[in-house]
């Protein structure tokens, strides 16, 4: 029984291994090509290794880049706007998912719609909500809009609707009300949607681009991507940096990510939860 | 108490719809003289971060001069510079001073969102006569001046030595023409496709605009309300281009500079000669094999010697709030003292007379000297009040002549028409 | 007493004040100018006055480049979908109990999620290089046929939805492992107990509890698709035979909107995408009836 396990394992990770190789190939090119010089990482045919490493260029990434502010800027408006999304987005999903309330449908597809449309159309008219509101320029600026993204409101709401219903029920009998349902109940039965939420929120916040352009004029309030983005000219893109610029900018995402991998294995645990 | 919150939020609700209805562009332009020994503090936007050094040295001397002003530098992206900029003057929020293309400022000019310079111009002791005439005009609508040129870059016949020397060619001179460059493109041509002679993209500032001009063609007309894409020159001057690919076999193809640009090609050596802007220099410098294999010659001639010219100008907008110093700004960023630092650290030619020999020293391995000697033969890039209207339709009606699926002839007829439905509706 | 169809009205409307304030500032209102908009002339700096249905009247009259970038998004939202299965594969293969590493694999596999789109596309340009690319040499060893994969007008869209597969895997891969954990250990236990193979219990017991996340992932796979811009602009460039032959929808609201400055067409055509995806959507809503199965 054990050895099946095993070599059955064995299959799986052969698979598996087959397929992050894939996944990660491109990355390792991104730090072959942070190593050499701008000549090396466009010539054709493409060199593979460079001819002498060029660490230089991450320090060339902090000389062109103003890193510490940008990452503070960055930093902070991902904490507010993942914080903000995850409370409106779970309590938007609680109150679509499980009570019953008059337009109930129509309200759920007005939420629904605003994912479907691209959101490169809502930057304007939202830029000028946040002039109109003072907050140029600020942190909360760069992370209100994304707060009520549609985007987690459809996540949890779809996952909470796997819920089974007795769980509301019991607890209503016990005198609980919706909030304290919301609140003791349904939320921690969420947690792996809830730490997939926060993984691909803190992403968005993260990497957005043309968002903190529009509305953060001043340098020190800019972004790390608006920084990243500035390498790439009009005149041709130096590639090096750029590549090194970018790993290291992933590397608190992956580190966000690694962290809350516990939640999702935490999940296991879970109980409460009856077929 | 309850109630009173409620109402407050409902009143702030609905002065943020009403407002944001109004889309107005004043809200935040508040009147101040700047005057008074007041701190002023002024933002300046720019999409180089290889500038910024150069800018930097020439704020601090700005800074030095007006003593109470200081200037922060924003560096845009480049791909998302003119959304950026034209959403936050718009709103009336953009930067104090911007950098400003030709091809842009006629929508800015419309709009009544920029300062004009002559003031500003006249104090400063400048003189008009040391700059570069086409491009000052590119920057003057109806007499006034809302810009002045920073610096300005040309376009030349760069070459690898290397494969000439391989081939036996003679290097090129400034008094090749085009039958000459189509003699050397075939004689550095190597059969099993290694190196070809020349590089032939489909880059209207690099490639196809300059030759249209050569045969005595326009892109559009003087008074920039007709194509000129469907006269018998224009249709020669991009011909001799699709001629390299599809009839002398001398180019590789539009595929291949979609899957590598032409720079990287001619960097990789694949290429023996490319005509592209003085703004590579420092790049091909900065590269080992380019800088000791490279060098630059003036552009061949047609049935007229022409060089696309273009340059970036420096802008004040109106919603500043300190328009006085934001004027006196955008004119000091175009200047003789920025002309010459700018060409002192080699990243463009600066506009002002006199001050562009530095340019030239700055890379000593190169002809540079090329581009300067060009200017006068000049031709800038054209441009409408909403050039990109029709600018950005170029490939699309280009391509199925590029790749032969269509007469040059044909292409140029469609792309005249769509030109001129796009200049019918400025 | 008479069950009352609506018990909770008092609740949803306190609970959803925030979220739906926001909604209205943020999205709908924003959705609204648009609307106004796509019946507007002007410019960003004159303002914009209402004028008629003038933009929309473009759309229909000369509107081949929107329907040809319609067809495109379809195409491109279809291939991509072809993601979801391999997400599934994945995730289970990921889920197994005792399998160690699990969570140095899924670091590996979202590793793409973050990656910045431009240094990605700088890749896949290189794989795909028709001069001298690696699929092209892999191609080449063994017999097959190779082309400018990006630039060749028949697979530039295949090429670049494969490249979005690539992309969507990690966050798929998120969604789904977070559906799996939610699958009571207790049922599989059971299956096992009866006597089910790992494959047969996966497909019978675990698949009809993952319908819910499946269906969520299919449904933001498919809007995403619709939406797909930056990829293709970054990974063809500007002087791109191909590109004619692929744009996109959103492609197409951006050179309008924000290259040619046109934003009241660019309005028709984002509108237009909202319609489609509505539909699109509405219709995976219709038909998730038949196999998706909550608690």
């Amino acid at each position: 029984m054990r050895d099946r396990v095993r070599s059955r394992h064995l299959v799986t990770h052969v698979v598996l291994m087959a397929g992050a190789l894939l996944m990660v190939s491109p990355f390792l090119w991104q730090f072959l090509t942070s190593l050499k010089t701008l000549g090396e990482s466009t010539r054709v045919p493409p060199t593979v290794l460079p001819s002498s490493p060029e660490w230089g260029n991450y320090s060339a990434f902090f000389d062109v880049v103003p890193v510490g502010s940008m990452a503070v800027n960055s930093v902070l408006a991902l904490v507010l706007r993942v914080a903000g999304q995850l409370l409106v987005a779970s309590l938007a999903a609680y109150v679509f998912a499980r009570l019953r309330f008059r337009f109930r449908g129509p309200l759920l597809a007005g939420f629904l719609v605003v994912l479907m449309v691209p959101p490169q159309l809502f930057v304007i008219p939202q830029y000028e909500v946040i002039r109109t509101m003072g907050w140029l320029n600020s942190v909360q600026a760069l992370a209100l809009p994304g707060m009520f993204s549609a985007f987690g409101v459809f996540v949890l709401y779809q996952f909470m609707r796997t819920l089974p219903p007795e769980l509301d029920e019991a607890a209503r009998m016990d005198g609980a009300n919706p909030w304290q349902i919301y609140l003791r109940i349904i939320l921690p039965l969420c947690r792996p949607a809830l730490a997939a939420l926060t993984i691909l929120t803190s992403l968005f916040s993260w990497n957005d681009l043309l968002w903190p352009l529009i509305v953060n004029t001043v340098p020190d309030r800019m972004t790390l991507p608006v920084g990243l983005a500035t390498l790439q000219g009009a005149q041709g893109t130096d590639y090096p940096v750029l590549m090194a610029g970018s790993l290291l900018t992933i590397l608190p995402m992956v580190l966000v990510f690694v962290l809350l991998q516990k939640q999702f294995i935490r999940g296991i645990a879970m109980s409460g939860l009856k077929a | 108490m309850k109630s009173t919150n409620t109402m407050l939020a409902l009143a702030a609700t609905a002065a943020v719809l009403t407002l944001a209805a109004c889309g107005d562009n004043g809200a935040s332009a508040g009147g101040s003289d700047g005057g008074g020994g007041e701190e002023v503090e002024l933002t300046f936007a720019t999409f180089s971060p290889d500038q910024e050094p150069a800018i930097r040295q020439i704020l601090d001397v700005f800074e030095e001069q007006n003593p109470g002003v200081s200037v922060e530098i924003q560096i845009i992206p480049w791909t998302d510079y003119w959304s950026t900029l034209q959403t936050s003057t718009a709103g009336g929020t953009g930067p104090d001073v911007a950098w400003m293309l030709g091809a842009k400022i006629g929508q800015y000019i419309d709009g009544g969102v920029l300062l004009p310079l002559d003031e500003a111009f006249e104090e400063s002791g400048l003189d008009i006569e040391k700059y570069p005439e086409q491009l000052v005009d590119l920057f003057v609508d109806d007499g006034t001046t809302y810009a002045l040129p920073k610096d300005f870059d040309t376009i030349g016949l760069w070459y690898n030595k290397a494969l000439f020397d391989e081939a036996g060619v003679a290097y090129p001179t400034p008094d090749w023409t085009w039958d000459d460059v189509i003699t050397a493109a075939k004689a550095l041509t190597k059969p099993d496709g290694s190196v070809y002679g020349i590089g032939a993209p489909m880059d209207p500032q690099a490639t196809y605009y300059n030759t249209i001009y050569q045969a005595g063609g326009e892109v559009i007309s003087e008074d920039g309300t007709t194509s000129g894409y469907d006269s018998p020159e224009a249709i020669e001057g991009i011909k001799f281009w699709t001629d390299m690919i599809n009839v002398h076999h001398v180019s590789p193809t539009l595929e291949s500079f979609a899957d590598t640009e032409s720079v990287a090609q001619f960097m990789s050596g694949r290429l023996a000669m490319l005509t592209t802007g003085s703004f590579y220099a420092i790049r091909f410098a900065n590269d080992e094999y380019s800088s000791q294999n490279f060098d630059v010659t003036e552009l061949p001639a047609g049935a007229q010697e022409a060089t696309i010219i273009n340059g970036i100008g420096n802008v004040a907008l109106a919603s500043t709030e300190h328009p006085e110093e934001a004027a006196r700004l955008a004119v000091f960023l175009s200047g003789e003292e920025a002309s010459r630092i700018s060409s002192e650290t080699g990243t463009v030619i600066g506009s002002y007379e006199g001050t562009q020999e530095a340019f030239v020293d700055a890379f000593p391995q190169f002809n540079l000297q090329a581009f300067l000697d060009q200017a006068e033969n000049g031709v800038v890039l054209p441009v409408s009040r909403n050039t990109d209207a029709w600018a950005s339709r170029e490939g699309e009606f280009l391509t199925p002549a590029w790749t032969g699926e269509q007469s040059v002839e044909e292409a140029a007829a469609n792309l005249a028409d769509a030109m001129n439905e796009a200049l019918a509706q400025e | 007493m008479r069950p009352n169809r609506y018990p909770d009205n008092a609740w949803a409307a306190i609970l959803l004040a925030v979220p739906f304030g926001g909604l209205v500032i943020f999205y709908l209102w924003p959705l609204l100018r648009t609307v106004l908009l796509s019946f507007s002339e002007g410019t960003a700096f004159t303002g914009y006055t209402i004028t008629g249905l003038g933009n929309w009247q473009r759309l229909f009259e000369n509107g081949d480049d929107v329907w040809r970038a319609l067809v495109n998004t379809l195409v491109y939202a279809a291939i991509v979908l072809l993601g979801v299965p391999i997400a599934m594969v994945i995730a289970a293969l990921l889920h197994q109990r005792g399998l160690r590493g699990r969570s140095f694999y899924r670091t590996l596999y979202f590793v793409p999620v973050v990656t910045m789109p431009v240094a990605v596309a700088m890749v896949w340009r290189y794989i795909y290089n028709g001069d001298f690319g690696l699929l092209n040499e892999v191609l080449d060893a063994v017999g097959g046929p190779t082309r400018a994969w990006v630039a060749d007008p028949d697979t530039a869209l295949y090429a670049v939805a494969v490249v979005g597969i690539w992309m969507a895997l990690g966050t798929n891969l998120i969604i789904l492992a977070a559906g799996l954990e939610a699958v009571p250990q207790t049922l599989e236990e059971a299956a096992m107990l009866d006597g089910a193979g790992p494959v047969r219990r996966f497909l019978s017991v675990t698949v009809p509890l993952l319908t819910p996340s499946i269906f969520l992932v299919s449904v933001l796979s498919v809007i995403g698709s619709l939406q797909m811009f930056d990829l293709l602009f970054i990974m063809l460039g500007r002087t791109n035979p191909a590109l004619a032959d692929s744009k996109t929808i959103v492609y197409l609201f951006y050179e309008e909107a924000f290259v040619r400055n046109d934003r009241p067409l660019g309005a028709v055509i984002a509108l237009v995408t909202l319609v489609v995806t509505l539909a699109v959507t509405a219709v995976q809503f219709r038909l998730q009836r038949r196999w998706v199965t909550y608690a």
